[in-house]
């Protein structure tokens, strides 16, 4: 056990965050092709928990800008690293660190072509608001000239330590997204396609409810119907214009028979489902070693969480993601690709 | 089936076709005019997110019939301010950080102008009851209490009648 612990935590040690590992080289994460702006990118995207100012601010701070010199590129899959989805309250803790070591790195590397250009040591040299300075003052050089000069395709090696100035980190600083929320701005399902359909889901009248049959007659008679999807339980309409899938629904509705039952039943059928299905084993944490073995203690428990249903978002975000698709984060591009 | 109908939104003057007659006014807003300020929360009457100023009234338009706003003057967000001519309480959400997700906060906005220019100090008592049926699911309702009170006391203490 002590051998298994001791080789875990070696490895533990030497991780990189996640999304850098995933997304290994600086030329990812920073970019100063554009004159006086340092454009940073992050999958993380902003639903309301302010990570994008929160990152903004994080690399700021390493790359010793003002917040209004940092673009924060944030969830478009043109340019972006591929992070996996935004979720888990993790945003910050790997989102955020990797950001964090892509610009500490970006600064030294900056740092380094400078004293190279100025033939000095790098010891000399430092950098505030985007000008290099030497030995503490003005050497004529801004990062962009630099920038111009560095091999942006090297690795973010996490060995860079962290600036210990707190110019940004700790303060309230405005979110970046506010000013378009209070003047009405867009969110994803505003965005509107040459030819886009507008579609409604049938929901079941209780969950667990099996659709016996499904008249179409009424709805197929109305304006704008353009297809009726009947798949097992599953029931769609798509229409030219919006109320008139709303309309269609109302006809769906009418000439839908369910058969409903007692979702205990569905309940059960999970509880047999889970242990037929193949098991991943995951090392969650690996905490300290404990001094002794006699203050080992083995825990053993099982947890277990039924279906949560969630409330009904509406049908068009989904709809309209399949033809953005170009815009979405990687996993979920995967998932509409299949 | 198809009617027409002769609208007045944000000061101007504009003619959309519909299908039904009940068409909500939310609809033609955000796919007729593309003002896409206004938002769809529940389609029922309950969150507030679609509120609009109908004649200088707080309403819901996810419920009101096309038919029934013709002739009346209808202000959303996008009429109240833009982002280079804030309205003072754009301004105040903004001074207060007053949301999270945002999506509740134009129809939180429309509601608090029928109350702001209703004139007379809106006490905390009377912005919470006007927010009453304004739901914002992220939890900004204090910070937006604050917003109010203060874009009422910047720009129309003095003034209001």
């Amino acid at each position: 056990v002590e051998e298994v612990i001791s080789r875990k935590r070696a490895v533990t040690e030497q991780q990189l965050p996640w999304s850098i590992h995933e997304n290994p080289s600086l030329d990812q994460w920073v970019d100063f092709s554009q004159h006086g702006v340092a454009r940073v990118f992050s999958a993380k995207v902003e639903l309301g928990q302010g990570i994008v100012t929160a990152i903004a601010q994080i690399a700021a701070e390493e790359l010793r800008l003002p917040m209004s010199q940092v673009v924060l590129v944030s969830g478009d899959t043109r340019s972006c690293p591929n992070e996996s989805y935004t979720v888990g309250s993790m945003s910050i803790e790997i989102g955020g660190t990797s950001v964090r070591m892509a610009c500490a790195e970006a600064r030294q590397a900056l740092v380094e072509q400078a004293a190279l250009l100025l033939k000095v040591d790098a010891s000399q040299i430092t950098a505030d608001g985007g000008q290099i300075l030497l030995d503490g003052k003005p050497s004529g050089l801004d990062y962009w000239q630099v920038a111009a000069r560095v091999d942006w395709k090297r690795p973010v090696t996490g060995t860079i330590a962290f600036t210990p100035s707190r110019t940004h980190i700790g303060r309230s600083v405005a979110r970046v997204d506010l000013l378009s929320k209070v003047t009405g701005g867009g969110f994803i399902h505003d965005l509107e396609m040459p030819g886009m359909l507008h579609g409604r889901v049938l929901r079941p009248p209780s969950y667990g409810a099996r659709l016996e049959s499904l008249d179409r007659s009424r709805a197929e008679a109305l304006p704008g119907v353009v297809s009726i999807w009947c798949s097992g339980d599953f029931v769609g309409v798509c229409c030219e214009r919006e109320y008139q899938a709303v309309k269609a629904l109302e006809a769906l509705r009418v000439g839908a028979r369910w058969l409903e039952s007692e979702t205990a039943q569905e309940s059960r059928s999970w509880k047999e489902l889970l242990p037929s299905l193949r098991s991943i084993d995951s090392e969650a944490e690996v905490g300290a070693r404990p001094a002794s073995a006699a203050d080992a203690r083995r825990v053993s428990a099982i947890y277990s969480k039924p279906h949560l249903p969630t409330p009904r978002w509406r049908p068009r975000a989904r709809s309209l993601a399949s033809t953005t698709i170009g815009l979405l984060s990687g996993p979920i591009r995967r998932e509409f690709s299949r | 089936m198809s009617t027409t109908h002769t609208l007045r939104v944000n000061d101007r003057r504009c003619e959309v076709a519909v299908d039904y007659e009940d068409t909500p006014l939310l609809y033609v807003l955000r796919n007729d005019l593309g003002l896409k300020g206004t938002r769809f929360g529940c389609g029922e009457g309950n969150c507030g997110a679609c509120t609009v100023l109908i004649d200088g009234r707080a309403q819901r338009s996810c419920e009101l019939p096309v038919w029934s706003v013709e002739g009346k003057s209808i202000m959303t967000i996008e009429g109240l301010g833009a982002i280079d001519r804030l309205h003072p309480l754009q301004q105040a959400f903004l001074d207060f950080q007053a949301g999270q997700c945002g999506y509740c906060l134009s129809g939180i906005i429309m509601t608090a102008v029928e109350l702001i220019e209703a004139g007379g100090e809106p006490s905390r008592q009377r912005i919470v009851e006007a927010l009453d049926r304004n739901l914002c699911r992220c939890g900004a309702h204090a910070r937006v209490i604050g917003a109010i009170e203060a874009a009422w006391k910047k720009s129309y203490q003095g003034s209001a009648p």
